[in-house]
């Protein structure tokens, strides 16, 4: 089966940081996808064009609250609905990794790729004029010059406590498919049946039962500092019987 | 989604030039009209479609490289529409050459023909660029197709009228009387998409957009304050009002204003002028509302900042 | 610390003629009662003259402190300097053996621009401060590089910045002779220096007889006993003896003593804020703290333009049933007012929260016109600061700090919140005058930017 390289983020793991986000942007806006733009960089409402956002979200009414941080870049869906849709060909999905990429050289920035992505993944860079999206730093993992540990996706490589995790889903023994599989990992809005290659691990809780009877000692703490009362030398006990 | 006035003017342009064509041949073919008068129609007609595709030009981020459009034809709708249009152009031209340099008559009748397929054709691309994606629950309908088709055809038809009044007025009244008939068809086609949107729901929330099974989850921050391309582009932005002004004037000017005008003031040209704009006035405000109604199921990721 | 400002503007204990600051923005997010410190730091004695007169600044940007400054020392960025994060800042290590590391500049410095530690080095020597100077007089250190290999704890003590290749010949570690190559030796492994320690020394370490023994002779322990934790702690006990005048030696002022005595408790115990004692726990129902965004935590200049994105204004969390109960929409415009102060800013609702508490980013609001931002700049406008609702000091007059640490009050604020007035502008308060342009700087901000390869495009 062909290769489908994909990220997993573990939102059990995620404390968002945006780490992921910065060194994105760090690494992209100097790659191969071209500058990424910021308008009114230093002014009223700044903004720009980024691959990948951490947000927030809580879930529940306080006290059952949980803040979830969520990373949200292209999913590579393994059956793109903006792929199809460019006109031009200049969105397209890799046959041998399955990433889905842009061709900035054909993209006429019509924006119908972004309208068909469920997801709001794709940006519109304001200044180059052309669809910009999360390459899974296609110029960097496929970079032979770099050290194998390192030809990994920026985000990945920058995330402090290992949330983001890297490899082919095709693969039933990579880290990846592992991960999805033990630990419950989920698509996004399944229900457009995009079959994004991104999974996402829930949050989970280590919960460890505990039974009444283990509240309860079983042994005497007296007997540890010898003050458990013996009985008196004078009672009865079974040598006298069988010493004859 | 934003409405792009780009999209407005050459979706409703266009609209009109290939209907005031389909009104043109339809006329023709019944009737039989004058091939000065039909002349001047086919000469409108390329105004207005072109004007439609320079307007279009304006939605591009690089429209010198439009050309590469066409390549995607097997996949995508936009490529198709991309290029039907300029067939039809040329179509709707070489027609009106013949009719001008005389051609033998059955290569005309077959222009004709073709170029009215092409029409319709060109309706059905310009609707299935927003029909056929699924997570648009508004436009994913077949009535985005018929009233795209209806509502140009109504606007050409009401064109059609006014360029008979101007220059052949014995077919005014019937382009007027034809003009009530499908616009009300069409007002009404759009009325049941209104209905039918009103009552969607929509399938993705912040459940299955970030995969918490909870009926309480609230966004607190989106990832930046200052917006960004995706709270620009899918969001309209404008106040409730707002949104309800365009919608009175799509209920009120689309056809019972322009059709209780031709009532009461029959087929002159200067009711003719007014229906026909004020029609356009509705028209615009249709398209506006097509879009801004459209609930991108990327938004649920945009609601809050912190 | 966190007095600086007021005790140099009070002359206590005594007056001074300059005061030195480096990267603390005392003007603005750095101290406590920001407004009241701002007026301290312009003052004037009865004679005209400022009651701080001279104020010297070190920063790397221009910050709401700088416009303060006689004098800017413009400093350089990380990457410009050398830097050691060596033993005696306690370096974080690992569980395996100690660890510390330095920095060595990649880039030159630019304009006239020094590393801070340079010019101290400087003044230093040109004050001919005792640490700097040979015997007869000359200068001790050539340059910072210089200071952190050849700087000893006391003459001879072998414990130096770097715990690396000590010794003459470079091959001690923890303690040593200076080693000049030392800074290159660095260099080659990658600026880092590790020692693992033998297994049996990596665990339970606060009483494993060999680490202990093996600490006290390279001199991270002055003694070899194991570490306990104290239940009963002698040391406080010892505190309170001395207050109470029971202890021979030192005693606490005689305005301290009741203090100490009262919270040098040799058993765990627990008590109010000092700030409690002087706030209406009714008028003022909530307690409000303040963190950094992770996304700014090491970062001083939160100004940048992709941060800046992330963070450009901030909100008050607060619970939602709370802030319906003082009227406040969620996104609108409230104010927030301690007995010290009040500030107005923009609410956000929270489940996250507990109710009794409402808490916001810290140092995201800014003066208008620092930080190289234009006026317009959502930072000042709608960031608000919190540190203008905490006060410096009680009451009574004594710091406003943990009685026992000393720790600064910064998380001891009681406040209450209610709506701002439909006619009030949606804009923060306080809002200060806008910082005229420093000289050098542009006219007026990019409009927009491009990074590309270390060369930045735009307008």
């Amino acid at each position: 089966m062909s290769k489908q390289l994909a990220l997993v983020i573990d939102l059990n793991v995620c404390v968002g940081c945006h780490a992921c986000v910065t060194s994105c942007k760090e690494w992209n806006t100097s790659g191969e996808a071209g500058f990424l733009s910021d308008d009114n960089p230093y002014g009223r409402d700044p903004t720009g064009t980024f691959f990948n956002r951490v947000q927030t979200f809580e879930v529940g009414e306080f006290p059952d609250t949980e803040t979830v941080h969520f990373p949200k870049s292209c999913l590579h869906c393994e059956d793109p609905p903006c792929v199809p849709v460019c006109p031009t060909g200049a969105s397209y999905k890799r046959a041998e990794d399955g990433i889905v990429l842009v061709d900035y050289d054909k993209c006429i920035g019509c924006k119908y790729c972004s309208w068909a992505c469920p997801y709001g993944a794709r940006e519109l860079d304001e200044h180059q004029k052309v669809m910009k999206k999360c390459t899974l730093c296609v110029d960097r993992i496929t970079d032979t010059s770099l050290a194998e540990r390192d030809r990994k996706p920026a985000c990945v490589l920058a995330c402090p406590t290992s949330a983001r995790l890297f490899g082919d889903i095709h693969d039933p023994a990579s880290e990846v498919s592992v991960a999805i599989r033990e630990n419950g990992g989920y698509p996004l809005m399944p229900e457009w049946g995009t079959h994004p290659a991104n999974h996402y691990l829930p949050r989970r809780k280590t919960r460890r039962p505990l039974h009444a009877d283990e509240l309860v000692r079983h042994d005497n703490p007296l007997k540890v500092d010898g003050k458990l009362p013996r009985p008196a030398t004078s009672e009865p006990s079974l040598d006298d019987v069988t010493s004859w | 989604m934003r409405p792009a006035w780009s999209v407005l003017f050459f979706t409703t342009l266009a609209g009109a030039g290939q209907g005031l064509f389909l009104a043109l041949v339809a006329g023709d073919f019944v009737f039989g009209l004058p091939t000065p008068w039909l002349l001047a129609g086919a000469g409108a007609c390329l105004a207005l479609t072109f004007a439609g595709l320079v307007s279009s030009t304006f939605h591009l981020g690089h429209p010198e490289r439009g050309w590469r459009a066409a390549a995607r034809w097997r996949t995508s709708w936009l490529s198709r529409e991309v290029i039907v249009l300029p067939v039809f152009l040329a179509c709707v031209f070489f027609w009106a050459l013949g009719l001008w340099l005389g051609w033998p008559e059955r290569l005309v009748t077959g222009l004709a023909l073709l170029g009215a397929l092409l029409a319709l054709l060109l309706y059905v691309c310009t609707a299935m660029i927003y029909a056929c994606l699924p997570f648009l629950q508004e436009w994913r309908t077949p009535l985005t197709v018929c009233n795209y088709t209806a509502l140009g055809l109504t606007t050409g038809t009401y064109a059609a009228a006014l360029l008979a009044a101007l220059g052949h007025p014995p077919m005014a009244t019937g382009y007027a009387s034809a003009a009530l008939v499908v616009g009300t068809l069409a007002y009404l086609g759009r009325l049941a998409s209104l209905l039918r949107n009103a009552r969607l729901r929509p399938k993705s929330t912040l459940a299955t957009a970030i995969g918490v099974k909870h009926p309480k989850i609230v966004q607190i921050a989106q990832g930046s304050m200052g917006g960004s391309f995706n709270t620009r582009e899918f969001f309209h932005g404008r106040p409730r009002e707002v949104v309800r002004a365009y919608r009175l004037a799509l209920l009120w000017l689309l056809q019972p204003v322009p059709a209780l005008l031709l009532l009461v003031g029959g087929a002159s040209a200067g009711v003719l002028v007014a229906a026909l704009l004020l029609h356009y006035a509705g028209l615009l405000a249709e398209r506006w509302y097509f879009f801004a109604e459209a609930r991108h199921p990327q938004n649920v990721y945009y609601q809050a900042i912190a | 610390m966190h007095s600086v400002i007021t005790n140099a503007w009070k002359g206590d204990p005594y007056p001074i003629d300059t005061l030195f600051i480096f990267m603390a923005n005392m003007a603005w997010n750095s101290t406590m009662n920001t407004g009241e410190v701002r007026k301290m730091l312009n003052d004037r004695d009865a004679g005209g003259n400022h009651k701080i007169p001279f104020i010297a600044v070190c920063d790397a940007f221009q910050s709401e402190m700088t416009a303060f400054a006689d004098l800017v020392l413009p400093d350089t960025t990380y990457l410009e300097r050398h830097d050691v994060m060596g033993m005696l800042d306690r370096p974080i290590s690992e569980f395996d053996g100690p660890m510390d590391s330095v920095r060595i500049p990649v880039l030159p410095p630019k304009g006239e621009c020094r590393p801070f530690q340079e010019v101290l080095l400087e003044l230093g020597s040109r004050l001919k401060l005792p640490a700097f100077t040979l015997p007869d007089g000359s200068r001790k250190y050539r340059d910072y590089p210089d200071f952190i290999v050849r700087h000893e704890t006391e003459p001879g003590s072998g414990i130096g910045f770097l715990a690396g290749w000590r010794g003459a010949d470079g091959r001690s570690a923890m303690k040593g002779e200076p080693n000049p190559e030392q800074w290159k030796r660095y260099e080659e492994n990658g600026c880092f220096f590790k020692l693992e320690l033998p297994r049996s020394y990596q665990y339970m370490r606060n009483w494993n007889r060999g680490y202990m023994e093996w600490a006290q002779r390279v001199r991270i322990r002055r003694y070899g006993d194991p570490i306990l934790i104290h239940l009963y702690s002698e040391v406080l006990q010892r505190f309170r003896l001395a207050a109470q005048g029971k202890w021979p030696g030192r005693r606490p002022p005689e305005r301290l003593a009741a203090r100490v005595e009262r919270h040098f408790d040799p058993l765990p115990t627990y008590s109010l804020p000092l700030e409690a004692a002087h706030t209406d726990p009714i008028k003022y129902p909530l307690a409000a703290i303040t963190q950094r965004p992770m996304a700014m935590y090491h970062a001083w200049d939160s100004q940048n333009a992709w941060l800046r994105q992330i963070h450009t204004h901030n909100y008050l969390f607060v619970n939602a049933a709370t802030a319906r109960a003082a009227g406040v929409e969620d996104g609108g415009w409230l104010w927030v007012e301690s007995p010290w102060g009040k500030v107005r800013g923009m609410c956000r609702f929270s489940e996250a929260v507990e109710p009794g508490t409402v808490w916001t980013w810290n140092a995201i609001g800014k003066q208008p016109g620092a930080w190289g931002l234009a006026p317009g700049a959502n930072e000042a406008r709608k960031g608000f600061l919190l540190n203008h609702l905490i006060t410096d000091a009680l009451p009574d007059g004594t710091s406003n700090s943990d009685p026992v640490t000393g720790q600064a009050g910064w998380y001891d604020v009681r406040v209450r919140i209610y709506p701002a007035e439909p006619g009030e502008p949606q804009e923060t308060f306080p809002v200060f005058d806008t910082l005229p342009r420093a000289p050098g700087t542009r006219e007026a901000p990019v409009s927009w930017l491009a990074y590309v390869s270390g060369r930045i495009s735009g307008r």
